[in-house]
Protein backbone atom coordinates (compact mmCIF):
# COMPACT_ATOMS: atom_id res chain seq x y z
CA UNK A 1 0.00 0.00 0.00
CA UNK A 2 1.40 3.30 -0.89
CA UNK A 3 -0.90 5.46 1.28
CA UNK A 4 -2.96 4.51 4.26
CA UNK A 5 -5.02 7.14 5.77
CA UNK A 6 -6.49 6.15 9.29
CA UNK A 7 -8.90 7.39 11.15
CA UNK A 8 -7.74 11.40 9.97
CA UNK A 9 -9.52 13.91 12.03
CA UNK A 10 -9.22 17.69 11.21
CA UNK A 11 -10.43 20.68 12.80
CA UNK A 12 -11.02 24.60 11.88
CA UNK A 13 -11.08 26.06 15.28
CA UNK A 14 -13.23 23.98 17.17
CA UNK A 15 -15.07 22.68 14.58
CA UNK A 16 -14.21 19.40 13.29
CA UNK A 17 -14.56 18.97 9.32
CA UNK A 18 -13.16 15.97 9.00
CA UNK A 19 -14.31 13.57 11.26
CA UNK A 20 -12.70 10.43 11.08
CA UNK A 21 -11.32 9.10 7.38
CA UNK A 22 -10.23 6.05 6.41
CA UNK A 23 -8.73 6.08 2.82
CA UNK A 24 -6.26 3.41 0.95
CA UNK A 25 -3.96 4.23 -2.06
CA UNK A 26 -2.12 1.14 -3.61
CA UNK A 27 0.59 1.51 -6.11
CA UNK A 28 -0.58 2.95 -9.53
CA UNK A 29 -3.97 2.79 -8.73
CA UNK A 30 -6.60 5.98 -9.32
CA UNK A 31 -8.53 6.78 -6.03
CA UNK A 32 -12.06 9.53 -6.58
CA UNK A 33 -12.92 11.31 -3.62
CA UNK A 34 -16.51 13.04 -4.21
CA UNK A 35 -18.61 14.90 -2.44
CA UNK A 36 -20.57 18.43 -2.53
CA UNK A 37 -18.73 21.61 -1.76
CA UNK A 38 -18.07 21.54 2.37
CA UNK A 39 -18.10 18.15 2.67
CA UNK A 40 -14.52 17.85 3.48
CA UNK A 41 -12.92 16.35 0.74
CA UNK A 42 -10.23 19.02 -0.17
CA UNK A 43 -9.24 19.38 3.71
CA UNK A 44 -8.30 15.58 3.69
CA UNK A 45 -6.18 15.97 0.44
CA UNK A 46 -4.26 18.97 1.72
CA UNK A 47 -3.68 17.16 4.86
CA UNK A 48 -1.63 14.37 3.28
CA UNK A 49 1.49 16.53 3.44
CA UNK A 50 -0.13 19.02 6.31
CA UNK A 51 -0.55 21.50 3.82
CA UNK A 52 -3.37 22.94 6.12
CA UNK A 53 -2.48 27.19 7.68
CA UNK A 54 -1.73 26.68 10.99
CA UNK A 55 -4.12 29.43 11.83
CA UNK A 56 -6.56 27.74 10.15
CA UNK A 57 -6.91 24.78 11.76
CA UNK A 58 -5.07 21.47 12.55
CA UNK A 59 -4.91 18.05 11.90
CA UNK A 60 -5.97 16.22 15.85
CA UNK A 61 -6.00 12.36 15.04
CA UNK A 62 -5.29 9.93 13.11
CA UNK A 63 -1.86 8.48 11.11
CA UNK A 64 -1.08 9.06 7.19
CA UNK A 65 1.33 6.28 6.27
CA UNK A 66 3.06 7.08 3.28
CA UNK A 67 4.95 3.67 2.56
CA UNK A 68 4.73 2.71 6.13
CA UNK A 69 6.57 6.29 7.31
CA UNK A 70 3.27 8.31 9.30
CA UNK A 71 3.96 11.86 7.99
CA UNK A 72 2.47 13.15 10.57
CA UNK A 73 5.17 12.76 12.98
CA UNK A 74 7.56 13.80 10.77
CA UNK A 75 9.51 17.47 11.22
CA UNK A 76 8.87 20.12 8.73
CA UNK A 77 12.71 19.18 7.11
CA UNK A 78 11.68 15.87 7.06
CA UNK A 79 8.43 16.59 5.68
CA UNK A 80 9.91 18.65 2.93
CA UNK A 81 11.61 15.39 1.09
CA UNK A 82 7.95 14.38 0.81
CA UNK A 83 5.65 17.64 -0.08
CA UNK A 84 6.18 17.97 -4.25
CA UNK A 85 8.96 15.44 -5.02
CA UNK A 86 7.01 12.21 -3.47
CA UNK A 87 3.79 13.82 -3.31
CA UNK A 88 2.40 16.53 -5.20
CA UNK A 89 -0.51 18.54 -6.39
CA UNK A 90 -2.33 19.81 -9.07
CA UNK A 91 -4.99 22.56 -8.15
CA UNK A 92 -8.47 24.03 -9.39
CA UNK A 93 -7.42 27.04 -10.58
CA UNK A 94 -3.87 27.28 -12.83
CA UNK A 95 -3.46 30.78 -13.07
CA UNK A 96 -3.25 31.20 -9.31
CA UNK A 97 -1.10 28.57 -8.45
CA UNK A 98 1.07 29.75 -11.11
CA UNK A 99 3.22 33.24 -10.21
CA UNK A 100 2.65 35.90 -12.64
CA UNK A 101 5.65 37.50 -12.18
CA UNK A 102 8.15 34.23 -12.65
CA UNK A 103 8.21 32.76 -16.63
CA UNK A 104 6.86 28.88 -16.68
CA UNK A 105 10.59 27.60 -17.28
CA UNK A 106 11.67 29.37 -14.09
CA UNK A 107 8.68 27.71 -12.11
CA UNK A 108 9.60 24.30 -13.56
CA UNK A 109 12.89 24.70 -12.96
CA UNK A 110 12.70 25.64 -9.01
CA UNK A 111 11.24 22.45 -8.48
CA UNK A 112 14.49 20.54 -9.45
CA UNK A 113 17.50 20.05 -7.08
CA UNK A 114 20.17 22.23 -7.76
CA UNK A 115 22.26 19.23 -9.25
CA UNK A 116 19.96 18.30 -11.84
CA UNK A 117 20.46 18.73 -15.79
CA UNK A 118 17.35 21.52 -15.75
CA UNK A 119 17.43 21.83 -19.43
CA UNK A 120 16.72 18.19 -19.80
CA UNK A 121 14.45 17.12 -17.40
CA UNK A 122 12.07 20.75 -18.90
CA UNK A 123 11.93 19.50 -21.94
CA UNK A 124 11.04 15.79 -20.81
CA UNK A 125 8.78 17.02 -18.61
CA UNK A 126 7.15 19.89 -21.45
CA UNK A 127 6.56 16.95 -23.82
CA UNK A 128 4.91 14.58 -21.67
CA UNK A 129 2.24 17.09 -20.97
CA UNK A 130 2.05 18.35 -24.77
CA UNK A 131 3.66 21.74 -24.40
CA UNK A 132 6.83 21.18 -26.58
CA UNK A 133 6.10 24.20 -28.04
CA UNK A 134 7.31 26.17 -25.05
CA UNK A 135 10.91 23.97 -24.77
CA UNK A 136 12.82 26.79 -26.73
CA UNK A 137 10.33 29.78 -25.00
CA UNK A 138 12.06 30.11 -21.92
CA UNK A 139 10.55 33.80 -21.48
CA UNK A 140 7.11 32.52 -21.61
CA UNK A 141 4.60 34.11 -18.72
CA UNK A 142 1.62 32.35 -17.35
CA UNK A 143 -0.85 34.82 -18.82
CA UNK A 144 0.33 34.19 -22.03
CA UNK A 145 -1.08 30.76 -22.08
CA UNK A 146 -4.74 29.57 -22.07
CA UNK A 147 -6.35 27.75 -19.40
CA UNK A 148 -5.58 24.39 -20.93
CA UNK A 149 -2.46 25.23 -21.25
CA UNK A 150 -1.71 26.67 -17.76
CA UNK A 151 -3.29 23.76 -16.67
CA UNK A 152 -0.48 21.28 -18.47
CA UNK A 153 2.42 23.96 -17.03
CA UNK A 154 1.16 22.93 -13.71
CA UNK A 155 1.21 19.41 -14.64
CA UNK A 156 4.31 19.47 -15.91
CA UNK A 157 5.23 20.84 -12.38
CA UNK A 158 3.52 18.11 -10.23
CA UNK A 159 5.19 15.34 -12.39
CA UNK A 160 8.99 16.79 -12.79
CA UNK A 161 10.24 15.44 -9.83
CA UNK A 162 8.52 11.77 -10.65
CA UNK A 163 6.13 12.09 -7.38
CA UNK A 164 4.81 8.82 -6.52
CA UNK A 165 1.47 10.44 -5.33
CA UNK A 166 -0.34 13.03 -7.20
CA UNK A 167 -3.48 14.71 -5.74
CA UNK A 168 -5.58 16.38 -8.09
CA UNK A 169 -8.21 18.64 -6.73
CA UNK A 170 -10.86 19.36 -8.99
CA UNK A 171 -8.34 20.02 -11.77
CA UNK A 172 -10.29 20.60 -14.66
CA UNK A 173 -13.70 22.41 -13.05
CA UNK A 174 -12.27 26.12 -14.21
CA UNK A 175 -11.72 24.86 -17.56
CA UNK A 176 -13.76 24.17 -20.73
CA UNK A 177 -15.22 20.81 -21.82
CA UNK A 178 -13.28 19.79 -24.60
CA UNK A 179 -10.57 20.98 -23.12
CA UNK A 180 -11.46 18.92 -20.10
CA UNK A 181 -11.62 16.16 -21.95
CA UNK A 182 -7.38 16.45 -23.08
CA UNK A 183 -6.41 17.54 -19.83
CA UNK A 184 -7.92 14.05 -18.08
CA UNK A 185 -6.88 12.00 -21.10
CA UNK A 186 -2.98 13.21 -20.48
CA UNK A 187 -3.80 12.86 -16.71
CA UNK A 188 -4.62 9.10 -17.50
CA UNK A 189 -2.04 8.86 -20.08
CA UNK A 190 0.32 9.93 -17.32
CA UNK A 191 -0.72 7.30 -14.56
CA UNK A 192 0.16 4.32 -16.78
CA UNK A 193 3.38 5.73 -18.48
CA UNK A 194 4.64 6.86 -15.20
CA UNK A 195 3.40 4.55 -13.01
CA UNK A 196 1.78 7.25 -10.82
CA UNK A 197 -0.89 7.00 -8.12
CA UNK A 198 -3.78 9.23 -8.15
CA UNK A 199 -5.79 10.48 -5.87
CA UNK A 200 -8.97 12.45 -7.91
CA UNK A 201 -10.46 14.68 -5.91
CA UNK A 202 -14.28 16.20 -7.50
CA UNK A 203 -17.47 17.16 -6.95
CA UNK A 204 -17.84 16.20 -10.66
CA UNK A 205 -19.44 12.27 -10.54
CA UNK A 206 -19.71 11.56 -13.72
CA UNK A 207 -15.98 12.28 -14.48
CA UNK A 208 -14.66 10.79 -11.48
CA UNK A 209 -17.07 7.79 -12.16
CA UNK A 210 -15.56 7.39 -15.80
CA UNK A 211 -11.73 7.39 -14.47
CA UNK A 212 -11.24 6.08 -10.73
CA UNK A 213 -10.96 2.40 -9.84
CA UNK A 214 -12.32 2.99 -6.35
CA UNK A 215 -14.36 5.89 -5.18
CA UNK A 216 -14.95 7.24 -2.00
CA UNK A 217 -17.87 9.32 -1.05
CA UNK A 218 -17.87 11.59 1.44
CA UNK A 219 -20.77 13.32 3.39
CA UNK A 220 -20.06 15.86 6.15
CA UNK A 221 -16.35 14.77 7.47
CA UNK A 222 -16.75 10.85 6.41
CA UNK A 223 -16.47 8.39 3.82
CA UNK A 224 -20.46 7.30 3.62
CA UNK A 225 -19.93 4.66 0.91
CA UNK A 226 -16.44 3.22 -1.24
CA UNK A 227 -16.72 0.38 -3.73
CA UNK A 228 -15.67 0.34 -7.63
CA UNK A 229 -16.95 3.38 -9.48
CA UNK A 230 -20.07 0.65 -11.31
CA UNK A 231 -20.96 -0.76 -7.93
CA UNK A 232 -21.99 2.56 -6.73
CA UNK A 233 -23.17 3.26 -9.93
CA UNK A 234 -25.65 0.53 -10.48
CA UNK A 235 -25.96 -0.69 -6.61
CA UNK A 236 -25.22 2.01 -4.56
CA UNK A 237 -25.38 0.88 -0.72
CA UNK A 238 -25.91 4.42 0.92
CA UNK A 239 -29.00 6.35 0.08
CA UNK A 240 -26.58 9.79 -0.17
CA UNK A 241 -24.72 7.89 -3.18
CA UNK A 242 -28.36 6.99 -4.31
CA UNK A 243 -29.18 10.62 -4.19
CA UNK A 244 -26.42 11.86 -6.18
CA UNK A 245 -26.15 9.47 -9.17
CA UNK A 246 -30.29 10.20 -9.61
CA UNK A 247 -29.09 13.85 -9.86
CA UNK A 248 -26.59 13.38 -12.56
CA UNK A 249 -28.23 14.88 -15.76
CA UNK A 250 -28.01 12.76 -18.87
CA UNK A 251 -29.55 12.31 -22.61
CA UNK A 252 -31.06 8.86 -21.00
CA UNK A 253 -33.22 11.28 -18.77
CA UNK A 254 -35.60 13.66 -20.90
CA UNK A 255 -37.73 16.07 -19.47
CA UNK A 256 -38.23 14.23 -16.03
CA UNK A 257 -37.92 15.84 -13.03
CA UNK A 258 -34.96 14.21 -11.24
CA UNK A 259 -35.16 12.35 -8.29
CA UNK A 260 -33.18 14.81 -5.93
CA UNK A 261 -32.48 14.94 -2.63
CA UNK A 262 -33.90 17.12 -0.67
CA UNK A 263 -32.66 19.81 1.37
CA UNK A 264 -29.33 21.32 2.24
CA UNK A 265 -25.79 19.78 3.50
CA UNK A 266 -25.39 20.60 7.46
CA UNK A 267 -23.16 22.84 8.99
CA UNK A 268 -20.44 21.52 10.57
CA UNK A 269 -21.23 23.63 13.84
CA UNK A 270 -24.94 22.13 13.66
CA UNK A 271 -24.66 18.45 12.40
CA UNK A 272 -27.62 15.84 13.83
CA UNK A 273 -27.11 13.55 16.46
CA UNK A 274 -26.49 9.75 14.38
CA UNK A 275 -26.90 9.46 10.54
CA UNK A 276 -25.90 12.65 9.64
CA UNK A 277 -27.44 12.43 6.38
CA UNK A 278 -30.63 11.42 7.97
CA UNK A 279 -32.40 14.55 8.20
CA UNK A 280 -32.17 14.51 4.14
CA UNK A 281 -32.78 10.89 3.60
CA UNK A 282 -35.62 9.47 2.29
CA UNK A 283 -35.48 6.17 4.10
CA UNK A 284 -34.82 6.86 6.79
CA UNK A 285 -35.90 5.15 9.85
CA UNK A 286 -35.98 6.11 14.01
CA UNK A 287 -32.59 4.08 14.84
CA UNK A 288 -31.10 6.60 11.94
CA UNK A 289 -31.40 9.25 14.46
CA UNK A 290 -30.01 7.65 17.10
CA UNK A 291 -26.54 6.05 16.35
CA UNK A 292 -24.23 6.87 13.97
CA UNK A 293 -23.90 3.71 11.54
CA UNK A 294 -20.14 2.15 11.26
CA UNK A 295 -18.72 1.94 7.87
CA UNK A 296 -19.84 -1.75 7.43
CA UNK A 297 -18.31 -4.17 4.24
CA UNK A 298 -20.96 -5.36 1.62
CA UNK A 299 -19.07 -7.16 -0.33
CA UNK A 300 -15.08 -7.23 -1.55
CA UNK A 301 -14.18 -3.75 -1.49
CA UNK A 302 -17.89 -2.55 -1.54
CA UNK A 303 -18.23 -0.41 1.84
CA UNK A 304 -21.27 1.56 2.90
CA UNK A 305 -22.38 3.57 5.98
CA UNK A 306 -25.70 3.23 6.68
CA UNK A 307 -28.35 0.61 8.16
CA UNK A 308 -30.27 0.15 5.13
CA UNK A 309 -27.59 -1.01 3.03
CA UNK A 310 -28.07 -4.52 3.05
CA UNK A 311 -31.75 -3.84 1.84
CA UNK A 312 -30.51 -0.62 -0.46
CA UNK A 313 -27.91 -2.98 -2.21
CA UNK A 314 -30.26 -5.97 -2.70
CA UNK A 315 -33.30 -4.48 -4.34
CA UNK A 316 -32.26 -1.03 -5.04
CA UNK A 317 -34.95 0.62 -2.95
CA UNK A 318 -35.98 -0.31 0.55
CA UNK A 319 -39.92 -1.30 1.80
CA UNK A 320 -41.28 1.69 3.82
CA UNK A 321 -41.56 0.41 7.64
CA UNK B 1 -45.97 30.30 -32.02
CA UNK B 2 -42.90 31.95 -32.68
CA UNK B 3 -42.38 34.27 -29.46
CA UNK B 4 -38.93 35.45 -30.25
CA UNK B 5 -37.00 35.73 -33.98
CA UNK B 6 -34.04 36.66 -33.79
CA UNK B 7 -32.55 37.48 -37.78
CA UNK B 8 -29.12 39.06 -38.84
CA UNK B 9 -27.64 39.88 -35.27
CA UNK B 10 -24.01 40.96 -35.44
CA UNK B 11 -22.39 41.87 -31.83
CA UNK B 12 -18.97 43.56 -32.57
CA UNK B 13 -16.96 44.11 -29.62
CA UNK B 14 -14.41 47.30 -30.53
CA UNK B 15 -11.52 46.31 -28.73
CA UNK B 16 -11.47 43.00 -30.16
CA UNK B 17 -12.68 43.54 -33.86
CA UNK B 18 -14.26 39.80 -33.45
CA UNK B 19 -18.04 39.55 -33.77
CA UNK B 20 -19.06 38.11 -30.92
CA UNK B 21 -22.30 37.10 -32.26
CA UNK B 22 -21.92 36.85 -36.09
CA UNK B 23 -24.88 36.73 -38.34
CA UNK B 24 -27.53 35.20 -36.19
CA UNK B 25 -30.83 33.36 -36.62
CA UNK B 26 -32.37 31.98 -34.13
CA UNK B 27 -36.20 31.35 -33.30
CA UNK B 28 -37.69 30.60 -30.15
CA UNK B 29 -41.47 28.86 -30.02
CA UNK B 30 -43.61 29.72 -27.21
CA UNK B 31 -44.08 27.26 -24.45
CA UNK B 32 -40.58 25.50 -25.41
CA UNK B 33 -37.37 25.67 -23.28
CA UNK B 34 -34.46 26.27 -25.40
CA UNK B 35 -31.29 25.32 -25.05
CA UNK B 36 -27.71 27.40 -26.03
CA UNK B 37 -25.05 25.50 -25.61
CA UNK B 38 -21.05 26.58 -26.39
CA UNK B 39 -17.95 26.89 -24.42
CA UNK B 40 -16.42 30.31 -22.98
CA UNK B 41 -16.73 33.25 -25.22
CA UNK B 42 -18.74 31.44 -27.81
CA UNK B 43 -21.27 34.82 -27.07
CA UNK B 44 -23.99 32.90 -25.42
CA UNK B 45 -24.29 35.68 -22.92
CA UNK B 46 -23.49 38.11 -25.09
CA UNK B 47 -27.10 37.17 -26.87
CA UNK B 48 -28.34 37.58 -23.80
CA UNK B 49 -27.67 40.73 -22.79
CA UNK B 50 -28.58 41.85 -26.46
CA UNK B 51 -32.51 40.37 -26.02
CA UNK B 52 -32.63 42.49 -23.13
CA UNK B 53 -31.06 45.56 -24.11
CA UNK B 54 -28.43 45.48 -21.56
CA UNK B 55 -25.52 45.89 -24.75
CA UNK B 56 -25.98 47.60 -28.27
CA UNK B 57 -25.48 45.27 -31.16
CA UNK B 58 -24.30 46.18 -34.66
CA UNK B 59 -27.19 45.69 -36.57
CA UNK B 60 -30.07 42.68 -37.11
CA UNK B 61 -33.47 42.44 -35.32
CA UNK B 62 -35.16 40.99 -32.73
CA UNK B 63 -38.50 40.42 -32.77
CA UNK B 64 -40.52 39.60 -29.25
CA UNK B 65 -44.29 38.93 -30.14
CA UNK B 66 -43.57 41.04 -33.45
CA UNK B 67 -42.34 43.81 -31.28
CA UNK B 68 -38.68 44.81 -32.76
CA UNK B 69 -36.82 44.89 -29.45
CA UNK B 70 -34.03 47.04 -30.97
CA UNK B 71 -36.16 49.27 -31.97
CA UNK B 72 -38.80 50.38 -28.93
CA UNK B 73 -38.34 52.82 -26.89
CA UNK B 74 -37.61 53.55 -23.46
CA UNK B 75 -41.35 53.40 -22.32
CA UNK B 76 -42.63 49.96 -24.11
CA UNK B 77 -38.98 48.51 -23.24
CA UNK B 78 -40.10 49.03 -19.38
CA UNK B 79 -43.22 47.57 -20.36
CA UNK B 80 -41.65 44.83 -21.98
CA UNK B 81 -38.80 44.26 -19.40
CA UNK B 82 -41.81 42.64 -17.40
CA UNK B 83 -42.12 39.77 -19.84
CA UNK B 84 -38.66 39.14 -20.34
CA UNK B 85 -37.07 38.56 -17.41
CA UNK B 86 -32.91 36.85 -16.70
CA UNK B 87 -31.90 35.03 -14.39
CA UNK B 88 -28.13 34.74 -13.69
CA UNK B 89 -25.10 32.32 -12.98
CA UNK B 90 -23.73 33.84 -9.82
CA UNK B 91 -26.50 34.46 -7.58
CA UNK B 92 -24.28 35.88 -5.30
CA UNK B 93 -23.33 38.83 -7.34
CA UNK B 94 -26.76 39.59 -8.59
CA UNK B 95 -27.34 40.10 -4.93
CA UNK B 96 -26.45 43.15 -2.91
CA UNK B 97 -25.38 41.79 0.05
CA UNK B 98 -26.45 44.88 2.14
CA UNK B 99 -29.86 44.08 1.28
CA UNK B 100 -32.42 42.26 3.07
CA UNK B 101 -33.83 39.09 0.49
CA UNK B 102 -37.57 40.49 1.23
CA UNK B 103 -36.64 44.23 0.41
CA UNK B 104 -34.70 42.92 -2.47
CA UNK B 105 -37.42 41.38 -3.80
CA UNK B 106 -40.24 44.47 -2.82
CA UNK B 107 -38.00 46.71 -4.52
CA UNK B 108 -39.60 45.17 -8.38
CA UNK B 109 -43.05 45.98 -7.11
CA UNK B 110 -41.93 49.35 -6.19
CA UNK B 111 -40.27 49.78 -9.64
CA UNK B 112 -42.76 48.28 -11.85
CA UNK B 113 -45.72 48.80 -10.29
CA UNK B 114 -45.59 51.11 -7.09
CA UNK B 115 -47.31 48.69 -5.19
CA UNK B 116 -47.60 50.22 -0.90
CA UNK B 117 -45.48 48.49 1.91
CA UNK B 118 -48.35 46.17 2.47
CA UNK B 119 -48.64 44.83 -0.66
CA UNK B 120 -45.91 44.56 -1.41
CA UNK B 121 -44.48 42.20 1.23
CA UNK B 122 -47.65 40.11 0.73
CA UNK B 123 -46.16 39.76 -3.29
CA UNK B 124 -42.88 38.84 -2.02
CA UNK B 125 -44.29 36.16 0.67
CA UNK B 126 -45.98 34.41 -1.80
CA UNK B 127 -42.89 34.55 -4.57
CA UNK B 128 -40.65 32.84 -1.64
CA UNK B 129 -43.28 30.62 -1.01
CA UNK B 130 -43.79 29.70 -4.85
CA UNK B 131 -39.75 29.19 -5.20
CA UNK B 132 -40.02 26.81 -1.68
CA UNK B 133 -37.97 29.15 0.87
CA UNK B 134 -41.21 30.38 2.88
CA UNK B 135 -41.59 33.50 4.52
CA UNK B 136 -39.27 33.50 7.26
CA UNK B 137 -36.84 34.22 4.22
CA UNK B 138 -37.59 37.98 4.25
CA UNK B 139 -35.42 39.39 6.57
CA UNK B 140 -32.61 37.07 5.76
CA UNK B 141 -29.09 38.23 4.15
CA UNK B 142 -27.81 37.09 1.52
CA UNK B 143 -24.78 36.03 3.41
CA UNK B 144 -26.73 33.61 5.29
CA UNK B 145 -27.89 31.77 2.15
CA UNK B 146 -26.60 28.81 0.98
CA UNK B 147 -25.54 28.73 -3.19
CA UNK B 148 -28.79 26.86 -4.25
CA UNK B 149 -31.39 29.08 -1.81
CA UNK B 150 -29.43 32.36 -3.67
CA UNK B 151 -30.61 31.12 -6.79
CA UNK B 152 -34.17 30.67 -5.70
CA UNK B 153 -34.16 33.90 -4.81
CA UNK B 154 -32.76 34.98 -8.24
CA UNK B 155 -35.74 32.85 -9.30
CA UNK B 156 -38.45 34.68 -7.14
CA UNK B 157 -36.98 38.00 -8.58
CA UNK B 158 -37.29 36.67 -12.41
CA UNK B 159 -40.65 35.55 -12.08
CA UNK B 160 -42.06 38.93 -9.85
CA UNK B 161 -43.32 40.38 -12.65
CA UNK B 162 -45.01 37.83 -14.36
CA UNK B 163 -42.83 37.18 -17.31
CA UNK B 164 -43.81 35.03 -20.02
CA UNK B 165 -39.65 34.83 -21.27
CA UNK B 166 -36.85 33.96 -18.63
CA UNK B 167 -33.51 34.06 -19.74
CA UNK B 168 -31.55 31.52 -18.10
CA UNK B 169 -28.28 32.25 -18.36
CA UNK B 170 -25.98 29.29 -17.08
CA UNK B 171 -28.51 29.08 -13.42
CA UNK B 172 -27.48 25.84 -12.51
CA UNK B 173 -23.78 26.02 -13.22
CA UNK B 174 -22.19 26.94 -9.74
CA UNK B 175 -24.04 24.62 -7.76
CA UNK B 176 -23.31 21.42 -6.46
CA UNK B 177 -25.02 18.56 -8.29
CA UNK B 178 -27.88 17.81 -5.65
CA UNK B 179 -28.72 21.09 -5.47
CA UNK B 180 -28.61 21.55 -9.23
CA UNK B 181 -30.66 19.10 -8.97
CA UNK B 182 -33.04 20.61 -6.91
CA UNK B 183 -33.33 24.06 -9.29
CA UNK B 184 -33.88 21.98 -12.29
CA UNK B 185 -36.96 20.84 -10.48
CA UNK B 186 -37.90 24.07 -9.82
CA UNK B 187 -37.08 25.68 -13.37
CA UNK B 188 -39.30 23.01 -15.00
CA UNK B 189 -42.07 22.66 -12.50
CA UNK B 190 -42.57 26.50 -13.21
CA UNK B 191 -42.23 25.99 -16.66
CA UNK B 192 -45.10 23.61 -16.77
CA UNK B 193 -47.34 25.69 -14.03
CA UNK B 194 -46.97 29.20 -15.89
CA UNK B 195 -46.64 28.28 -19.45
CA UNK B 196 -43.15 30.08 -19.40
CA UNK B 197 -41.08 30.24 -22.39
CA UNK B 198 -37.15 29.95 -21.35
CA UNK B 199 -33.54 30.20 -23.55
CA UNK B 200 -31.62 27.75 -21.71
CA UNK B 201 -28.20 28.74 -22.04
CA UNK B 202 -25.55 26.63 -20.42
CA UNK B 203 -22.06 24.99 -21.23
CA UNK B 204 -23.26 21.75 -19.52
CA UNK B 205 -24.52 19.33 -22.40
CA UNK B 206 -25.66 17.00 -19.80
CA UNK B 207 -28.18 19.28 -18.29
CA UNK B 208 -29.50 20.79 -21.57
CA UNK B 209 -30.10 17.48 -22.75
CA UNK B 210 -32.05 16.76 -19.93
CA UNK B 211 -34.25 19.53 -19.91
CA UNK B 212 -34.35 21.19 -23.03
CA UNK B 213 -37.23 20.76 -25.84
CA UNK B 214 -34.91 22.18 -28.88
CA UNK B 215 -31.21 22.86 -28.99
CA UNK B 216 -29.08 25.20 -30.44
CA UNK B 217 -24.90 24.75 -30.62
CA UNK B 218 -23.00 27.62 -30.69
CA UNK B 219 -19.52 28.35 -32.06
CA UNK B 220 -17.39 31.75 -31.96
CA UNK B 221 -20.58 33.93 -32.56
CA UNK B 222 -22.29 31.28 -35.04
CA UNK B 223 -25.02 28.59 -34.56
CA UNK B 224 -23.72 25.40 -36.36
CA UNK B 225 -26.40 23.31 -35.06
CA UNK B 226 -29.88 23.68 -34.55
CA UNK B 227 -32.82 20.89 -33.96
CA UNK B 228 -34.58 18.93 -31.34
CA UNK B 229 -32.64 18.03 -28.40
CA UNK B 230 -32.73 14.55 -28.71
CA UNK B 231 -31.97 14.19 -32.30
CA UNK B 232 -29.17 16.73 -31.65
CA UNK B 233 -27.50 14.61 -29.09
CA UNK B 234 -28.40 11.41 -30.57
CA UNK B 235 -27.15 11.96 -34.09
CA UNK B 236 -25.03 15.22 -33.79
CA UNK B 237 -24.16 16.39 -37.54
CA UNK B 238 -21.94 19.08 -37.32
CA UNK B 239 -18.24 18.47 -36.23
CA UNK B 240 -18.05 20.90 -33.25
CA UNK B 241 -21.25 19.14 -32.03
CA UNK B 242 -19.66 16.18 -32.02
CA UNK B 243 -16.96 17.32 -30.40
CA UNK B 244 -18.64 18.54 -26.98
CA UNK B 245 -20.65 15.34 -26.99
CA UNK B 246 -17.56 13.23 -27.46
CA UNK B 247 -15.67 15.46 -24.72
CA UNK B 248 -18.52 14.23 -21.73
CA UNK B 249 -17.83 10.46 -22.53
CA UNK B 250 -14.29 9.92 -21.67
CA UNK B 251 -14.13 6.21 -22.52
Amino acid sequence: MLLEIKGLQVRYSDIEVVRGVDLEIDKGECIGLVGESGCGKTTVGLSITRLIPRRKGDINGGRILFEGQDLLTLSDEELRKYRGSRISYVFQEPFSSLNPVFTIYEQLKEVLPEDDDAERSISEALKSVGLQELIDRKKVYPHELSGGMQQRAMIAMAIISRPDLLVLDEPTTALDVTVQKKILELVMELKKSLGLSILFISHDLRTVFELADRVCVMYAGMIVEQGAAKTLMSRPGHPYTKGLVNSIPSIEHRKQRFNAIEGRTPLFSELPEGCKFYPRCKFRIKPCSEKEPFLGKFSEGHYSRCIRSKELIAHGTVKDI
Amino acid sequence: MELLKISDLTKIYPKHEVAAIDNMDLSIDEGEIFGLVGESGCGKSTLARSILRLTDVERGSILYKGDELLKVGARKMKGLRKEIQIIFQDPYMSLDPRVKIGKALEEVFLIHYSYPGPKRRKKVDELLDMVGLGKFYFNRLPSDLSGGEKQRVGIARALATGPEFIICDEPVSSLDISIQAQILNLLMDLQKKKALTYLFISHDLGVVASICDRVAVMQSGRIVETGLCEEVFRNPQHPYTKKLLDSISLT
